[in-house]
């Protein structure tokens, strides 16, 4: 070979191993997902913007998530069956769950299978990011829409405060190349390196941002005030429509106290929310979960306490707070059986046997 | 550290950064600490039995070396060899069959009516210790027998042994061919390192595409407690291509690694799924320890000299103890004492075949070709039902359940294995054809085309893997 044409042929030959690879990306896509072949293809595929921020976008789909045509998570709606809706953030929506494992499809499975009969379909109308302002926000389109009999609130705790601070985020710039290669070969990448690696990197970040404005240790009251108000909020709006609302509190992978091995797993959810210490996660956990619980517990609604019914483990979390498909089986039944309480005792209270099955923990 | 673990893809580009910098003597001193990181990685305890055996081995090699330049008689030598006989068959008897040994003999006993308390110990089985073992015995057999020259350099003697591509699962190297590259300074050429890339590629493919994928296929039929005979049969049809991928890939990285240090490692697999009996699947099927066992075992038990009986005595013994290498097991033993069946079978009737087919013209030959290598591979595919059994009662159940008609044929299942098996059986037709193993070395196929297929080779590691395995003769 001509040595003046080497470093041609090799430059060519780096362009022929990229371009196979980005061809074979969106082969592998089209092949396996369905995914468009020409465009982007990543969860941003699932979004679409208004005011409030991102929404499920119609009949959308990425990955193993696959939206109806509302841009709800989970089948096409039966007309006039009864509707019971779950309302919440990305733990409801389902991150890590195989498909149809995420809770509010085992929910409407475990009332089938209780009922004997197809009595429900669950509609999990929430979305990842979303909070409680989201949710409030969202909530008249929805009942107007669906007129459900009950509603799951499981609310993102971290997600409601981030609100509290900041508008809801639009839509994001498209990037002009998009290389599907790329976000495979960092997904690789991130699943590769060791937590050794990956924890200082996130650690860093998490100063990099906090740097200036610092970190809080507690939640501010005023913040675990507006909660309580958007829960007052979001409770009065179901009941003057006739819905019978269900809380449940905010279940999280961590203890009272998080041992080092479960530290990288607390860091990878403060990168997210740095802006709270990991001292302060967890009090926010605490301290907006007590609020669930006392509002239940003065108006009388049905409450799930699944923070302390989900043991914190490995084997029920994926990460800090999505659930694995064991984590949102045990919810799943602990909201069914609720839910049945309340067909059996349309009127009852369940602040009391609450009270007696999830005894406040020390 | 495995080859398909991030720890081992930071640790090789280190290791060759600073080896492509350094002297030659430097460059084995950073080996051998390299090597030493590499194995202490799984348990720094392992270190021990390797280098007290490593070091035992070394000074009776040098012990008979001197002997031997000083005109003793072969005999004075024998003390020497058997010390490091011992050593290593006894680290390796006390770590691999201690247990194995002492609970067959206590259900031995039982047998009898005895209960004997026995001792059980809760042992560690250093990685790699049976190719180790092979290894260094090669070395002082090779000196005892005057065909090999002790080295009067420890260190280079223990980076022979420790040389971390090899070490944990072969190839099985000698002495006379590892030993003088290291002594003498390497030359790395570019064919070289086309060559360790194309192995390295072709390597993690094999393992981490279809090896890893085929595993939980396999697992799935292996654990099974009633499976259908249709699904044993692709159950062992996925582990003989698991098996054979997991192996090879192995070694064809630890070839092409090698390769890019300037060593250069023997063939261990040439395409063994085509050989047309078991004599030529034993000559193309894990060459490295095949040829130790001729060389160390069967020829000194005597061989083919006196006789068929005493041949197809040497036979079976070779095979068994062939087949015990492996694992301390039952199993093992069935299955070695299985390919000495079929190794004196095929004896027997050899001159028969080779009769008929002189007589028959080029295209029937081509015909019967390949009838003999499909029959191979169902035989050779029997014997891996032996080998990934857990027990004696899994081999019957097994076997009953393949033999017990009807089948319940599962397309879907078949379909899964043939995908993933497709790649390599289109590569390996195209290197049987073009009789070339790296089958994208000729001269006519273009750098942008090998780039290409790399780069698809590549993708399919990266993205399309199983969940990563360890490497299957790891265990042995």
């Amino acid at each position: 070979m001509n040595a003046n044409w080497l470093p041609l042929r090799a430059v060519l030959s780096l362009i022929i191993v990229l371009g196979s690879w980005e061809l074979l990306a969106r082969l592998d896509d089209t092949l396996r997902y369905d995914a468009p072949f020409f465009g982007a293809y990543n969860s941003d595929t699932l979004n679409e913007y208004d005011a409030l921020g991102a929404k499920g976008k119609p009949n959308a789909h990425y990955l193993r998530w696959k939206l109806n045509s509302l841009g709800y998570r989970g089948p096409e709606l039966n007309p006039g069956q009864d509707s019971i809706l779950c309302i919440g953030g990305s733990e409801t929506f389902g991150s890590y769950e195989s498909e149809d494992m995420e809770f509010p499809r085992q929910l409407e499975k475990d009332l089938e299978l209780q009922l004997g009969e197809k009595r429900f379909q669950v509609v999990n109308v929430a979305f990842p990011r979303d909070g409680l302002p989201t949710a409030i926000g969202r909530l008249p389109h929805i009942l107007g829409k669906l007129q459900p009999k009950l509603a799951v609130v499981y609310p993102s705790l971290a997600n409601s405060v981030a609100r509290y601070r900041k508008p809801a985020p639009q839509g994001l710039p498209q990037e002009l190349i998009n290389l599907r290669i790329s976000e495979k070969a960092w997904d690789e990448l991130k699943k590769a390196l060791p937590e050794s690696v990956q924890t200082p990197a996130k650690e860093l970040l998490i100063w990099r941002a906090t740097r200036h404005e610092g970190a809080m240790h507690r939640l501010p009251d005023s913040y675990v005030q507006r909660f309580r108000l958007d829960i007052e909020r979001l409770i009065d709006m179901l009941t003057t429509n006739a819905v019978r609302p269900i809380l449940v509190t905010h279940a999280t992978r961590f203890g009272v106290i998080v041992p080092p091995h479960e530290r990288p797993i607390l860091v990878a959810w403060r990168r997210f929310y740095p802006y709270l210490t990991e001292r302060g996660l967890l009090d926010m956990e605490l301290q907006l979960n007590e609020v669930i619980r006392q509002f239940a517990r003065e108006k009388g609604v049905a409450v799930v306490d699944a923070a302390r019914g989900i043991a914190p483990s490995s084997a029920n979390f994926a990460d800090a707070v999505h659930f694995t498909d064991q984590g949102s089986a045990i919810l799943a039944k602990m909201i069914a059986d609720e839910v049945l309480t309340a067909l059996r005792h349309p009127d009852a209270s369940s602040a009391v046997r609450m009270a007696r099955e999830y005894p406040r923990q020390p | 550290m495995l080859f398909n673990s991030a720890h081992f893809l930071i640790f090789l580009p280190v290791v060759l950064l600073l080896y492509y910098l350094l002297p030659h003597r430097a460059q084995n001193r950073l080996l051998l600490v390299a090597s030493c990181y590499f194995y202490a990685s799984w348990d720094w305890r392992f270190l021990a039995p390797l280098l007290i055996s490593t070091s035992i081995d070394y000074w009776c090699a040098k012990r008979m070396e001197d002997l031997a330049n000083a005109g003793h008689p072969k005999e004075q030598r024998r003390g020497y060899l058997c010390l490091s006989l011992v050593t290593n068959l006894g680290l390796l008897g006390f770590f691999k069959y201690f247990n194995f040994f002492t609970e067959s003999l206590q259900e031995v006993l039982a047998t009898f009516g005895y209960q004997p308390s026995l001792w059980s110990l809760k042992i560690i089985l250093p990685v790699g210790i049976s190719f180790y073992t092979f290894q260094a015995l090669s070395y002082t057999i090779d000196v005892y027998r005057g065909q090999f020259h002790a080295t009067r350099s420890f260190l280079d003697f223990l980076l022979a042994i420790l040389y971390f591509p090899h070490l944990v699962a072969g190839p099985i190297q000698r002495a006379h061919s590892l030993l003088p590259q290291v002594i003498r300074p390497r030359v790395i050429n570019g064919e070289q390192i086309t060559s360790g890339i194309h192995l390295i590629i072709w390597g993690y493919f094999k393992k981490v595409f279809i090896a890893d994928n085929l595993a939980p296929i396999v697992s799935q039929v292996f654990l099974d407690p009633s499976p259908d005979g249709f699904r044993v049969l692709m159950g062992v049809y996925a582990f003989a291509f698991q098996i054979y991928c997991d192996f090879s890939g192995y070694t064809d990285i630890a070839r092409g690694v090698a390769k890019l240090m300037g060593f250069e490692f023997m063939l261990n697999f040439n395409l063994p799924y085509l050989a047309t009996n078991p004599k030529e699947f034993w000559s193309r099927w894990h060459i490295s320890l095949s040829t130790w066992l001729r060389d160390y075992l069967y020829v000194p038990l005597g061989g083919n000299r006196n006789g068929a009986r005493q041949t197809y005595r040497n036979l079976m013994l070779t095979m068994i103890i062939g087949g015990l290498w492996h694992g301390a097991a039952w199993s093992f033993i069935i299955w070695g004492f299985y390919q000495g069946i079929l190794l004196i079978t095929h004896r027997l009737l050899e001159p028969w075949l080779d009769r008929a087919l002189s007589f028959q013209s080029p295209a029937f030959r081509r015909l019967s070709f390949w009838v003999q290598v499909v029959t191979m591979f169902q035989l050779t595919c029997y014997g891996w039902l032996i080998f990934r059994a857990q027990s004696l009662e899994q081999i019957v159940q097994l076997s009953s359940s393949l033999f017990r008609l009807p089948w319940n044929v599962d397309l879907a299942l078949a379909a899964a294995i043939a995908t993933t098996v497709a790649p390599l059986v289109v590569i390996q037709l195209i290197q049987h054809f073009a009789e070339k193993l790296e089958f994208l070395s000729f001269p006519r196929v273009s750098l942008e085309l090998r780039c290409a297929v790399y780069a698809v080779l590549v993708y399919f590691s990266l993205f399309r893997g199983g969940q990563p395995e360890a490497f299957i003769y790891f265990q042995f």
